[in-house]
């Protein structure tokens, strides 16, 4: 009974962030671009006995099923939906991979004018084709047994992806109440001379928004960060979105490596991220992912890149606010860890694992929550037999991160300055959602002020009496509070 | 012929000289100068060697000697002889001379003579008729060396075996004696009382009788003596027959082992006591006197008779021993001087050692009756007080270790046809291997006086059973984890029991839950095993089933190749089964477990008590992964719950119960990482490290138990670890309650927001409907503005607030008892419960 996933590519860089993740998951899974399995992956077992529990072992414990079906000619297919409102991204993916995507499961717009960066126009359009979508979405829902959920690869600065991908969320909310919704979003690039979009504040913070009320978990990939990395860490000097693709690819990949390679824990989606979001905001997660080397890029490798990597350089690296692909401080100064979730792949020696904690521990290299207990989960996932990484051991880590609110409040704050200057909001105005008046953008404004304030406020003890200024009058909280010290004693005693 | 005095007065002469300490009147001295003139008088047939032979015999000993010129002097000497025309009686002149030329020196030759015509002497009790023993002279000393053999044993068992040979030779002892008498062979003059004259014939044939342990006419047995005895009675006696030889005989037939030898022994007596009375009945019947006489008898009996007293000295040495313990005794009185008893008792361990390769009942090792399942443990075992003494301990285990290794692939693994494939042995350098049994008889060759080549045979025993043993349990280990899959079983253990295969154990809980909430006694066995593998097949055979009905679903069934996913699932659905303990009152959740069946052989390592503790893994494991999804649902419901109240941090109730189950989480999570990582990963990886290393089946079985006792005791099911399970239990139950009570709290805020809507609408159609709705509209804000912050009962916060005192204390007291956990394991635990020190900041403050 797999718990199937439904990937929503929402949106020109949704397309193509999605694209470089089902490479990859092809990859692993060993199945060709073409959805056929491959001639290494569906080898007889050996006639040796041994050599076939071997592989029985090592071969037997994917599940494609959670991220593809089968056609009844046996192909692979994505449990994928591509959306965009202009086709230039989709028919390129279809040159690429002509033969992988179900054809019924990309929805170009007609008119395909796109949403020319506004995510007004986005959302509009997404009002005009949300039954012929929400129709793709049930028929694959339908083709699921138990489905877990939906996950959704956007850019929250766009049109499509930020407008339409909004509208979606919503959507989905009503009509799968149960479901999980992840999204992978991709945060524009805030370095002033990188921004192609001047509008992308306004499209980011309605995004946001819904990012906040409508997504369940939302994986952050900050394009300030990753090209920070490609270029400092991976020394090239003008990275294309071809290579941050890849690296998005590759941290996609990597957090959903527990649901495909299943071990003894972390097998779902909820089992993934429901120890690591304490609370229903708190759920904007930041990436680490070490080692990257140039062969994730596709270049030709250096062999400098290759380090020897442990356990134990993984789950520091990981620590490190350079390996953190959003651009906010994990420095310990700078806020504190919510919660740690390391994913860690390859050759690992178990008895590493808890040496490394041991130190991490000792040496304080990171600061937690002083509310309630916190630490690092560690999963060990098997990687897949069919790619052959040069390092013995990988890790990403999924963390909830206190100073994630810095990139909101970076937002927030660039909203602001365009705002008080009304700056390009007629092509907002022209379209029904703002036609009356600009309450949306206020609203969503309050939304992510609230949002940066329950970050900051869940940095101090004083979190657990969070809102309860909010709700006076019911049952006294004070009496709550009092014998929430009561019950610290009676931990002291014991 | 020369004058008879002069011959007696020198032969007077030569025995004063030599035996000086008799004086010349004592009867010995008489005896002994009777018998040398008995011997000088007598008609002995003389085959001596002709005067050439013997003159060349000399002249090659002094060539031999290096005394080539003494030779050639001899040669010159006797060429001179032969002319001379005086020379008589050559021929026994030279022999004589030959004769003194390979005696020993004189003084010795005395000794010996003396000795030797004493003893003789001694035996001429016949003569007599006194009351001297005929048969204690008549027994050659069989330790005639043993003052060289000066150790205990050797005295020891030379005296036993003198006093055996006493007994229990009476009848070979009877015809030496007669024998001695040869030189009468004119008559025998009967002693006391008889006056008539016993002819030679009469004689024999008595003593063939009596070599049959048959009375004779003559020879009669005698209780007093102990003995036949020369008797001249008339008085026929049907007495017992065989007083003194049926019990050293029935001794020695308890005994199998010294039974099959003495059985040869004795055919090989009655074939010469068959001949030689054949023989006298020939010359009977050719009326030839001389056919077979005494000193033929004495002759021909000599050596069985030697064989027997020492078989009876074995025999009696040995008769309280079995087995093993029969060949040391054999072996020890072996320890002989006398090469002639050496050899034979050398023999007697060969022929006492076939049947310990044969009959089990006797073997070091002792086969007991235990059921296949148990062949390993139960039913061969060592008898340390049966082993040979040629084997040392170690070897013996060997032995052991092998021979149940090969009756295990033979009876357990089914291979009855396996045996030791020689060729391949050989090709491995194993040559000795293949030739094992033949190799078993080395260490006891007759040559083993020398120590070095003894030592080296047991060498080669040694290794060779080495050989055998660890080619059997290469053997077995390959059989074990190759064609019989015990890795995988393990695997499967580890997968299913243990939940290591995390999406099975969802698979298996989603259609559980409805049914473990029932009462055990409402559960059938055969329904939850048909979930269990409906479970097992949606995860064993991966991308099959789901969706392909999702693009123009046209039929056709997938007939994807599942590879080797097909026979990994039939093994596994062969062995999982269902378990629900009956205990009354039980709810399904605390009846259900897994189970699994391992078969011979696995079963060996897998024994039915192994898979109860797996058992009991499981059923902590499988709350522990109740109690996660239930946190996992409660966290599903708090986020829809914040969709639904559309506020941020609307509401201190719900953010407390989200803190609370956070630190729930926190703790569910980190348990399950202890257990399945800590605990059990980390013992996986030595129980593969042990199972790669084993090099026999104790070793598989030696690793498993291993990793399955490391497991049990870190997962605090040791017994020392009951309060600790106790806590833990209290703590589940608590966290349960909590996921109950937020399922109500969830419910609860869906009515509200049902009711809100509702009153919404009702408002908007009374608006609609014309009328003024004012009342209605009002109303209906009211509880749209509420929605945000819905109106909770307050049993919802005392229930929260009772779950967070109860969990807390609870927690509080599992953490203190693993913090001050002796054991390293659980100290591991307590710093991932409480990895930033929170808990340590509550206590402190």
């Amino acid at each position: 009974m797999p718990r199937e996933i439904i990937t929503l590519q929402v949106g020109q860089c949704g397309n193509q962030i999605g694209m470089e993740f089902w490479k990859q998951l092809c990859l692993e899974h060993g199945i060709s671009m073409d959805g056929r399995l491959e001639d290494f992956a569906t080898q007889a077992p050996s006639k040796r006995p041994h050599a076939a529990a071997e592989q029985r072992i090592q071969r037997g414990g994917d599940r494609k099923d959670v991220f593809f079906y089968q056609a009844d000619d046996e192909q692979y297919i994505p449990r994928s939906l591509l959306i965009d409102l202009e086709p230039r991204v989709l028919s390129h993916v279809q040159q690429t991979l002509p033969r992988l995507f179900n054809q019924e499961n990309i929805f170009s717009h007609p008119e395909g004018g796109g949403a020319g960066n506004n995510w007004a126009a986005g959302y509009t359009i997404g009002g005009s084709v949300q039954e012929e979508i929400l129709e793709m979405i049930d028929r694959e829902a339908d083709g699921s047994e138990s489905l877990e959920g939906f996950m959704m690869c956007h850019s929250i600065a766009g049109g499509t992806g930020s407008g339409l991908g909004s509208f979606l969320l919503e959507r989905l909310n009503d009509h799968f109440p149960k479901k999980l919704i992840q999204t992978y979003s991709v945060f524009p690039n805030q370095s002033t001379d990188a921004s192609d979009v001047v509008v992308q504040p306004y499209n980011s913070l309605l995004t946001l928004k819904r990012l906040t009320l409508n997504a369940d978990a939302v994986v952050v990939l900050d394009n300030t960060a990753l090209n920070r990395i490609a270029t400092e860490r991976l020394h090239v000097p003008n990275p294309s979105v071809e290579q941050i693709n890849q690296l998005v690819s590759t941290v996609m990949a990597a957090s959903t490596n527990t649901l495909r390679f299943p071990g003894y824990m972390n097998n779902d989606m909820i089992g993934l991220v429901s120890s690591l979001i304490p609370t229903p905001r708190l759920h904007f997660l930041m990436t680490g992912y070490t080692p990257l080397s140039f062969d994730h890029l596709g270049g030709e490798a250096n062999p400098l890149a290759v380090r020897k990597t442990s356990v134990m350089d993984v789950m520091r690296r990981l620590l490190q606010t350079k390996n953190i692909m959003v651009s906010c401080s994990t420095r310990k100064d700078r806020g504190c860890y919510i919660s740690i979730l390391d994913i860690i792949q390859g050759e690992v020696d178990p008895t590493q694992v808890h040496k490394s904690l041991q130190r991490i521990r000792e040496r304080q290299l990171c600061s937690f929550i002083p509310w309630g207990p916190a630490s690092i989960q560690v999963a060990l996932s098997r990687r897949s037999p069919y790619v052959k990484s040069p390092h013995r051991v990988s890790g990403l880590m999924l963390a909830n991160h206190t100073s994630i609110r810095d990139l909101f409040a970076r937002i927030a704050q660039q909203y602001d300055k365009l705002r008080k200057r009304d700056a390009f909001l007629d092509n907002y105005r022209k379209l029904p959602i703002f036609a009356d008046d600009l309450s949306e953008f206020d609203e969503s404004r309050d939304v992510l002020h609230e949002l940066i304030e329950e970050y900051r406020a869940s940095e101090s003890p004083d979190y657990v009496n969070w809102g309860i200024e909010r709700t006076p009058g019911e049952p006294d909280p004070g009496a709550f509070q009092e014998r929430k010290a009561g019950e610290a004693a009676v931990v002291g005693q014991g | 012929m020369p004058d008879p005095t002069a011959v007696t007065a020198l032969v007077r002469a030569l025995i004063e000289a030599e035996v000086p300490e008799l004086p010349p009147g004592d009867e010995r001295a008489l005896r002994l100068l009777r018998y040398a003139l008995r011997i000088l008088g007598s008609s002995m047939p003389s085959a001596l060697p002709s005067a050439s032979q013997s003159a060349e015999l000399a002249r090659r000993r002094l060539v031999h000697a290096g005394r080539t010129e003494d030779a050639l002097a001899l040669s010159r000497r006797l060429r001179a002889l032969e002319a001379c025309p005086g020379a008589r009686n050559l021929p026994c002149v030279l022999h004589l001379l030959t004769c003194l030329m390979q005696s020993p020196p004189p003084g010795s030759l005395a000794a010996f003579a003396r000795g030797s015509l004493l003893e003789r002497t001694g035996g001429r009790a016949i003569e007599s008729g006194g009351a001297s023993r005929p048969s204690r002279a008549a027994v050659p000393l069989p330790s005639r060396r043993a003052p060289s053999c000066s150790d205990g044993i050797g005295r020891a068992d030379a005296s036993a075996l003198q006093h055996a040979a006493a007994a229990a030779a009476a009848s070979g002892g009877a015809a030496a004696t007669s024998a001695s008498a040869a030189p009468a062979r004119t008559g025998w003059r009967a002693g006391a009382g008889s006056g008539g004259v016993v002819g030679e014939e009469a004689l024999v044939r008595d003593l063939l009788y009596v070599m049959q342990n048959i009375e004779g006419r003559h020879l009669k047995w005698d209780d007093k003596a102990d003995s036949f005895l020369f008797q001249p009675a008339e008085r026929p006696r049907g007495g017992p027959p065989l007083p003194q030889l049926t019990p050293a005989a029935a001794a020695a037939a308890a005994s199998l082992a010294p039974g099959v030898v003495q059985a040869a022994e004795l055919s090989e007596w009655l074939r010469l006591l068959a001949v030689l009375e054949s023989q006298r009945l020939q010359g009977l019947s050719l009326q030839l006197p001389a056919c077979l006489s005494l000193l033929q008898l004495l002759v021909w009996g000599e050596p069985p008779l030697q064989r027997f007293v020492t078989l009876v000295a074995v025999v009696r040495g040995c008769s309280h021993l079995r087995g093993g313990a029969m060949t040391v005794g054999v072996e020890r009185l072996g320890q002989h001087g006398d090469p002639a008893v050496e050899a034979y008792v050398q023999r007697l361990l060969r022929g006492a050692c076939a049947p310990l390769l044969e009959s089990l009942r006797e073997f070091f090792i002792e086969a007991r009756p235990a059921p296949l399942a148990e062949l390993w443990e139960k039913r061969y075992a060592l008898r340390p007080h049966m082993l040979p003494c040629f084997l040392s301990p170690k070897a013996a285990s060997r032995a052991l270790l092998g021979g149940k290794a090969i009756n295990f692939i033979r009876l357990a693994c089914g291979e009855g046809q396996w045996t030791f494939d020689a060729a391949a042995a050989a090709a491995r350098g194993g040559a000795a291997a293949a030739a094992a049994g033949r190799h078993f008889g080395a260490a006891f060759e007759p040559r083993t006086v020398n120590l070095a080549e003894r030592a080296a045979g047991e060498a080669t025993l040694s290794a060779a059973i080495e050989c055998a043993c660890s080619r059997a349990n290469e053997k077995l280990v390959e059989l074990l984890l190759g064609r019989h899959r015990l890795q995988e079983h393990l695997t499967h253990l580890k997968e299913y029991l243990l939940l290591g295969k995390g999406d099975f154990v969802q698979a298996l809980m989603e259609p559980l839950l409805p049914q473990l909430s029932r009462p055990a006694s409402q559960l059938h066995r055969h329904h939850l095993l048909g979930l269990v593998e409906s479970a097992v097949r949606s995860c064993t055979s991966p991308g099959v089933a789901a969706g392909s009905g999702n693009v123009g679903s046209s039929g056709g069934g997938s007939g994807w190749a599942r590879g080797g996913s097909d026979s990994e699932q039939l093994l596994l659905l062969a062995h999982l089964g269902v378990l629900l303990s009956s205990s009354p009152g039980a709810t399904g959740w605390e009846a259900f477990s897994l189970d699994y069946r391992a078969d011979p052989p696995v079963s060996a390592v897998l024994s039915a008590a192994a898979v109860g503790e797996y058992r009991r893994v499981f059923t902590l494991l499988w709350r522990l992964k109740r109690v996660e999804l239930s946190l996992s649902a409660v966290w599903r419901r708090h986020t829809t719950a914040a969709r639904l109240v559309r506020a941020l941090s609307s509401d201190a109730l719900l953010h407390r119960c989200h803190l609370l189950r956070h630190e729930m989480v926190h703790f569910v999570f980190n348990l399950q990482y202890y257990l399945m990582f800590e605990v059990i990963q980390c013992s996986w990886e030595e129980l593969v490290a042990a199972l790669a290393a084993a090099s026999d089946l104790d070793g598989l079985i030696g690793a498993h138990s291993a990793f399955l006792s490391a497991v049990v005791q870190k997962a605090m099911l040791g017994p020392e670890n009951a309060p600790l399970l106790e806590a833990l239990d209290a703590l589940f139950e608590t966290i349960l309650r909590f996921a109950k009570s937020q399922e109500l709290l969830y419910i609860h805020l869906l009515e509200q927001r049902a009711a809100a809507k509702q009153m919404a609408a009702a408002a908007a159609a009374n608006t609609a409907a014309g009328g003024w709705g004012a009342a209605g509209a009002a109303e209906a804000e009211a509880l749209l503005a509420e929605g945000d912050a819905p109106p909770l009962q307050p049993h919802f916060y005392e229930q929260l607030r009772v779950h967070a005192a109860q969990y807390r204390q609870q927690f509080a007291a599992f953490f203190a008892q693993v913090t001050r956990h002796a054991s390293l394991d659980l100290t591991f635990l307590s710093f991932r419960l409480d990895f930033n020190a929170y808990y340590e900041s509550l206590g402190g403050a």
